[in-house]
C-alpha cells in the first residue's frame, strides 16, 4: 500500500524539511487550533470568517505551513462553537447549534464538565474517522458528490426539514411555527431565478437576505442573555456550582455506535458541496435520537444527543476537504477561503496536486490527526477553565458576550445594518423562548430554506416537470426517507402509548 | 474657469478632510482604503489585498483592504458613493458592477466615479463537461440545433455579466438555450462537473485545478490564449465575439481632486510594472493591462451600453423601480390591530387569558398574510415556466398561516399553558432599551467609547456594585477588543462621524 508510505512522508514532513525547521509544523498547528477554538468560542466569528481574516497573515509562509494553519484553524473552530453552545447556549458555529439542545440542558443540571468533555471527546473521534475516510475513500466519495443536482439538493433539504418532527416531540405544534417563521424569512432577499427583490422594503442592505451569523446570534447569545436575566432570582451573586468532572469512560464506550454512525454521516454530507457541517450535525441528532433506546432523555441532557451532532461536525470537516482536493471545488463557505489563499500561495487544489505535490497533501493529512490530537489535549486542559468562566457573576459575563455578539455580527460583512439585525434577533429570540417556542427549528430552517427553494426552481427549469424530484433516484430515496423521518416519530410515540395503556390492563 | 473650480474644491476637500496638516499638504496624508465588494478571499479581494501589499513600496501610507460585501456589490458601490471624493477611498471596481448599477434605482449611476486604470482582463470562455457528448463547441452547436432550447446553460445569478455573456453568445450564434443560475461561480462549476447543466460561462482560469473534468469549449477572444493554445476563439466558428472581457480595476469617487488622483494613477502605474505583482497575476491567469483613464472609461461605456442590450434581450427591465405591493407596512399594522383587538374581545367574553403564545401565533398569522399579500406584486413566471418568484414564499405562507391557525385554536380553546412566575421583565425591557441606545450610538461616537459606556452601564443595570471589579474588566475587555479585532484582525470599526 503505497498510501502508507505517502502518510509517513507526510508525518516526517510535519517533522520539518530541509526549508522548515523541525519545531514550526508543530507550533503552526498548535497555534492554528488555538486560533481556531477562540474564533469558534466567538460568538459571530464562524470558521469561514475567522479563516478569511487569517489569510494576510499566510502572506509570508512557505506553503506547507500556510496549508496545516489554515487546516488547523478550520478543523479546531467547530469544537470552538460547540464549547458556547453548551456553556452559555450560544452556538459559536451554526453546526453547534444542534449540539447546545442538549449540551446546555446537562450544563443546567450543573455538570457542564461532562457535557464539554464528551462533545469534546466525540468532535475528536469524529475528526479521526473523518480523516481517515477522506484519506481512503475520497475519490470514491467525490463520485457520490457529483450525483447531488438541484432534485437531489431539494429532497436533501426537505428531509432536514423532517427532522425538526423527531426534534421536538413536546412542542411539535410551536416547531413547526418557528420552522415556518425561518422559512419565510429566507425569502426575504433578490430571487435567484429573476433577480427581483422581495420584500427588501427597497434597501440593498436585504439583497441578500438577513445575514445569518448575525440573526443566529441574535437569536442564542442575546436571547439567553434576555432569558437568563427574566428568570434569575439574585443577579448580581449567580454563583451556581458547576462541576467540572469528564464523562467517565463507561459511559462513553456505551455509545460508541452513535458517534461512530454519526461521524460516518457526517464526513459523508460533509463531502457533498454545499450541505456542510450544520445539516450534518442535525441529521445526526435525528437519527441517533430515531435509534435510541431512550429518545425520551434527548433535549434534557442526553449524553447521546451531544456526541452525535459534535461527532458529525467533526467529521464533516474531512469530508469538506474531499471536492477540495478530489475535484478542485470548494465544499463550504469556510474551503472556499481556503482555495483563495492557497491560489496566493501558487498551490491549485485538485486532483493534479495528489500527483505533483504528494508529499503536501499527505503533510496535510498528517496535520489533520496531530491537530485532533492537539485538539483533546487542549479541550482536556480547558475544560476547568470554561467551568470557572461560566461561574463567573452573570452581571459581568453578560454585558461581556453582548459587546462581543455585536463586534462578531459587525465583522461578518463590516456593517452596522448587520448589527441591527442581530438585536432585532436577540428579541424575538428572547420573545419566542419565554413562551415556549423552540428556537433550534427557526435555524434549521434557515440553513434550508434558501437551498430548498433555489434547488426547487433549478430542478423545474432544468427538466420543465415536477416528476423529476421522483425518477431522479437519489431524490427519490432522500424523500423517502425523508417520510419516514417525518412518521417515524409519530409512530414510535403511538405504539409507546399503546403499550402504556396495556400495561395496566396486564397488572389487573 | 475649470481650473479655479477644481482648486476650490481641492481646498475645499483638504479643508474638511479631518487630517488637514498644513506642513505635510502633499497625498496621501493618511492611510487610504480600498473597498472590495466581497468577501475575504474572493478573486478581486487577493487581488486588491497582492496590490496593496506592493505599494507599500511606493507609498509611505499603507492600502488598507475593506470588504463590503453584500447586494450584488451596491453596498460597496454605495459605500464608496457615499465617502468624502477626496482620494482616500479607492474602489475595486469589477465589470460584473455594470448589471446590478443599471437596473437598481440606487441613487447614484456609472457617471458618479472616475475610473482610475484597469488592471487585469480575462476573455469570458465557456465550460463543459470532459467527459459529455456535448463538450466541443461544434457539439455544442450541432447539439443546440438539433434540441431548440434543451441545453442548459449555467453561471453565476441572474442578469449577471455571465448570464448576459450567455445571452450574447446565443444570440450572435443564433442558437436558444436555457439559463439556470447558480448562487455563485463554484457552485455553478460543481452542476457542469456532476452533468446536471451542459455549460458553463466564466473565464479560462476556472479551469485551474479541475483540468481531468472540464474543458474549454471556446474563449471569446481575437487569437487564441497563449496559455490555452489548443483552445479554440468563437470567431473560428464564425461567431462575432473577439473583444468580450471581464475586467478588474480601481475607481474613485468623481470630484477627486487631480492631485491625488494623478498620485493614485501614478501609483497604480508602478504597482502594475512590479515583478511581485506581475508574478502574481500570471499566477491567478488572467492578463496584466494598464488602461489608464481615457480607455478605462471608454470600455466601461460600451460594456454598459451592450449589457443595457442584453439585459433588455434576457426580459430585465432598466431604470423602471420594480412594481410592490401599496403600503406593506400599513396593512400589516392594520392585520395586527384587527387581529389582536378581535382575540382581546374573544378572551373578555370567554373569560380566558390571552398568553404570549397566542399573542405570537396571531402576529405570524399576520405576517403570513402580509407576505402573501406582498408577493401577489411579484412578476409572473416567465413563458414556458409554471413556478416564479412568488411560489415559494406563498407556500411557506400557507405553511406558516396553517401552523399559527393550529396554534391559535389549540390554546384559545385549552388555556392549557401554566401560569409561569413573572420574571424580571423590566429588568429585560431595561436591558433592551441600554442595548438599542447602544448600537446607535456605535456609529456616531465610535465602537470603543460606546462599548465602554455599554459595559459600565450593563453591569450598573444589572446590580453589580463592585467598582474596582467593573472598571478593571473593562478595561481589559476594551484592550482585548482593541488588540484583537482591530489591530490584528483588522477589522475596521466605525470610529464615529461626531468628532
Amino acid at each position: 500500500m503505497e498510501i502508507f508510505t505517502y502518510l509517513l512522508d507526510g508525518f516526517s514532513a510535519l517533522l520539518g524539511t530541509d526549508t522548515i525547521p523541525w519545531w514550526q509544523p508543530s507550533v503552526v498547528i498548535m497555534s492554528g487550533i488555538m486560533i481556531g477554538i477562540f474564533v469558534g468560542v466567538m460568538p459571530g466569528l464562524s470558521a469561514s470568517t475567522g479563516l478569511a481574516l487569517m489569510v494576510p497573515f499566510t502572506f509570508g509562509m512557505p506553503p506547507m505551513l500556510a496549508i496545516i494553519l489554515l487546516a488547523s484553524i478550520y478543523l479546531s473552530s467547530a469544537y470552538g462553537g460547540t464549547i458556547t453552545a453548551i456553556a452559555i447556549n450560544t452556538p459559536g458555529t451554526p453546526a453547534a447549534v444542534a449540539v447546545a439542545m442538549d449540551g446546555y440542558a446537562l450544563t443546567k443540571k450543573g455538570q457542564p464538565g461532562r457535557a464539554l468533555g464528551a462533545s469534546l471527546l466525540a468532535n475528536t473521534t469524529g475528526g479521526m474517522t473523518g480523516t481517515l475516510i477522506l484519506i481512503f475513500l475520497s475519490f470514491p466519495l467525490a463520485r457520490v458528490a457529483l450525483q447531488f443536482g438541484p432534485p437531489a439538493f431539494f429532497s436533501l433539504a426537505i428531509f432536514g426539514l423532517t427532522i425538526v418532527a423527531s426534534m421536538e416531540s413536546k412542542n411539535r405544534g410551536k416547531a413547526f411555527f418557528t420552522t415556518a417563521l425561518g422559512l419565510l424569512f429566507m425569502t426575504v432577499g433578490l430571487d435567484i431565478i429573476n433577480a427581483h427583490p422581495r420584500f427588501t422594503f427597497g434597501t440593498p442592505h436585504l439583497f441578500d437576505g438577513f445575514s445569518f451569523i448575525p440573526a443566529l446570534i441574535g437569536l442564542f447569545a442575546l436571547g439567553e442573555i434576555l432569558l437568563n436575566i427574566e428568570n434569575l432570582k439574585e443577579i448580581k451573586s449567580s454563583l451556581e456550582s458547576f462541576s467540572s468532572k469528564m464523562p467517565a469512560w463507561r459511559d462513553m464506550l456505551k455509545i460508541k455506535k452513535t458517534i461512530f454512525k454519526s461521524a460516518g454521516i457526517g464526513a459523508v454530507v460533509g463531502a457533498v458541496p454545499g450541505a456542510g457541517a450544520t445539516i450534518a450535525a442535525f441529521i445526526a441528532y435525528g437519527e441517533a435520537k430515531r435509534a435510541s433506546k431512550k429518545p425520551e432523555k434527548f433535549g434534557q441532557g442526553s449524553l447521546e444527543g451531544i456526541t452525535a451532532p459534535s461527532a458529525a461536525a467533526g467529521a464533516s470537516e474531512g469530508g469538506a476537504l474531499v471536492p477540495l482536493l478530489t475535484l478542485g471545488i470548494p465544499g463550504s463557505a469556510a474551503t472556499a477561503v481556503m482555495i483563495g489563499a492557497l491560489t496566493l500561495h501558487n498551490i491549485t487544489p485538485g486532483p493534479e496536486l495528489f500527483k505533483n505535490n504528494t508529499t503536501l497533501v499527505y503533510a496535510l493529512f498528517a496535520s489533520l490527526f496531530v491537530g485532533n490530537l492537539f485538539m483533546l489535549l487542549v479541550g482536556v486542559l480547558g475544560n476547568k477553565l470554561w467551568v470557572k468562566l461560566i461561574a463567573a457573576p452573570k452581571a459581568i459575563l453578560f454585558p461581556i458576550i453582548i459587546t462581543i455578539a455585536f463586534v462578531g455580527s459587525y465583522a461578518v460583512k463590516n456593517s452596522m445594518f448587520d448589527v441591527y439585525v442581530c438585536l432585532a434577533f436577540g428579541i424575538l429570540g428572547w420573545l419566542l423562548r419565554r413562551n415556549g417556542f423552540p428556537t433550534a427549528p427557526l435555524v434549521l430552517a434557515m440553513i434550508l430554506g434558501k437551498m430548498a427553494e433555489t434547488n426547487f426552481r433549478q430542478a423545474l427549469l432544468s427538466e420543465g416537470t415536477w416528476t423529476v424530484f421522483f425518477t431522479n433516484p437519489l431524490s427519490l430515496l432522500l424523500l423517502i426517507i425523508a417520510v419516514i423521518s417525518l412518521v417515524w416519530p409519530l409512530i414510535s410515540e403511538y405504539r409507546k402509548k399503546k403499550r402504556v395503556e396495556k400495561t395496566p390492563n396486564d397488572a389487573k | 474657469m475649470i481650473n479655479q473650480t477644481k482648486i476650490l474644491i481641492l481646498i475645499l476637500s483638504l479643508f474638511f478632510s479631518g487630517n488637514y496638516n498644513p506642513a505635510r499638504a502633499a497625498f496621501p496624508s493618511k492611510p487610504i482604503k480600498i473597498i472590495v465588494h466581497t468577501k475575504p478571499g474572493g478573486a478581486i479581494d487577493l487581488m486588491a489585498r497582492q496590490l496593496a501589499q506592493v505599494a507599500t513600496k511606493y507609498c509611505d501610507q499603507p492600502l488598507v483592504v475593506i470588504n463590503k460585501p453584500g447586494g450584488s456589490g451596491l453596498l460597496a458601490l454605495a459605500n464608496t458613493y457615499n465617502s468624502k471624493a477626496d482620494g482616500f477611498t479607492l474602489l475595486a471596481f469589477p465589470a460584473a458592477f455594470l448589471a446590478p448599477i443599471q437596473t437598481t434605482d440606487i441613487g447614484f449611476d456609472l457617471n458618479d466615479f472616475y475610473y482610475l486604470a484597469c488592471l487585469t482582463i480575462s476573455p469570458e470562455a465557456i465550460l463543459t463537461n470532459k467527459h459529455s457528448e456535448i463538450s466541443s463547441l461544434q457539439q455544442i452547436l450541432d447539439n443546440a440545433k438539433n434540441n431548440p432550447g434543451g441545453q442548459k446553460w449555467c453561471g453565476p445569478g441572474s442578469g449577471t455579466l455571465d448570464h448576459l455573456m450567455a445571452v450574447k453568445i446565443w444570440d450572435k450564434a443564433n442558437i436558444f438555450a436555457k439559463w439556470i443560475p447558480y448562487a455563485g461561480g463554484g457552485p455553478a462549476v460543481v452542476a457542469v462537473m456532476g452533468r446536471h447543466s451542459d455549460v458553463y460561462v466564466g473565464n479560462p482560469e476556472d479551469i485551474l485545478g479541475r483540468e481531468e473534468n472540464l474543458n474549454i469549449a471556446a474563449v471569446a477572444s481575437r487569437d487564441r490564449l497563449p496559455a490555452f493554445p489548443n483552445t479554440p476563439t468563437f470567431s473560428e466558428f464564425g461567431i462575432d465575439l473577439t473583444n468580450e472581457v471581464m475586467w478588474r480595476g480601481f475607481a474613485v469617487k468623481k470630484g477627486t481632486p487631480q492631485p491625488a488622483i494623478d498620485y493614485l494613477e501614478n501609483l497604480l502605474w508602478q504597482c502594475s510594472q512590479d515583478s511581485l505583482w506581475q508574478n502574481f497575476v500570471k499566477r491567478i491567469m488572467v492578463q496584466p493591462v494598464f488602461y489608464r483613464n481615457e480607455t478605462f472609461t471608454e470600455m466601461v461605456q460600451r460594456d454598459a451600453e451592450s449589457s443595457r442590450v442584453y439585459l433588455d434581450m434576457a426580459g430585465f427591465k432598466i431604470g423602471s423601480t420594480p412594481e410592490s405591493a401599496p403600503k406593506p407596512v400599513l396593512v400589516f399594522a392594520i392585520i395586527l390591530v384587527l387581529f389582536l383587538t378581535g382575540i382581546v374581545v374573544y378572551g373578555k367574553k370567554a373569560g380566558k387569558k390571552i398568553t404570549g403564545t397566542i399573542v405570537i401565533a396571531a402576529t405570524g398569522l399576520g405576517l403570513a398574510i402580509l407576505f402573501y399579500y406582498m408577493s401577489l406584486y411579484f412578476p409572473a413566471p416567465r413563458v414556458g415556466t409554471f413556478v416564479g418568484a412568488s411560489t415559494v414564499p406563498q407556500v411557506w405562507a400557507l405553511f406558516m398561516a396553517t401552523m399559527a391557525i393550529i396554534l391559535l385554536r389549540k390554546y384559545l380553546k385549552e388555556n392549557q399553558e401554566p401560569n409561569r412566575t413573572s420574571g424580571q421583565v423590566k429588568l429585560v425591557v431595561k436591558l433592551i432599551l441600554l442595548i438599542t441606545v447602544y448600537t446607535l450610538c456605535i456609529p456616531l461616537i465610535g465602537f470603543f467609547p460606546a462599548t465602554i459606556f455599554m459595559l459600565l452601564t450593563g453591569m450598573f443595570v444589572m446590580q453589580y456594585r463592585k467598582y474596582t471589579a467593573m472598571i478593571s474588566v473593562t478595561a481589559a475587555v476594551m484592550i482585548f477588543m482593541f488588540v484583537v479585532f482591530y489591530k490584528i484582525l483588522l477589522v475596521p470599526l466605525p470610529m464615529g462621524n461626531l468628532f
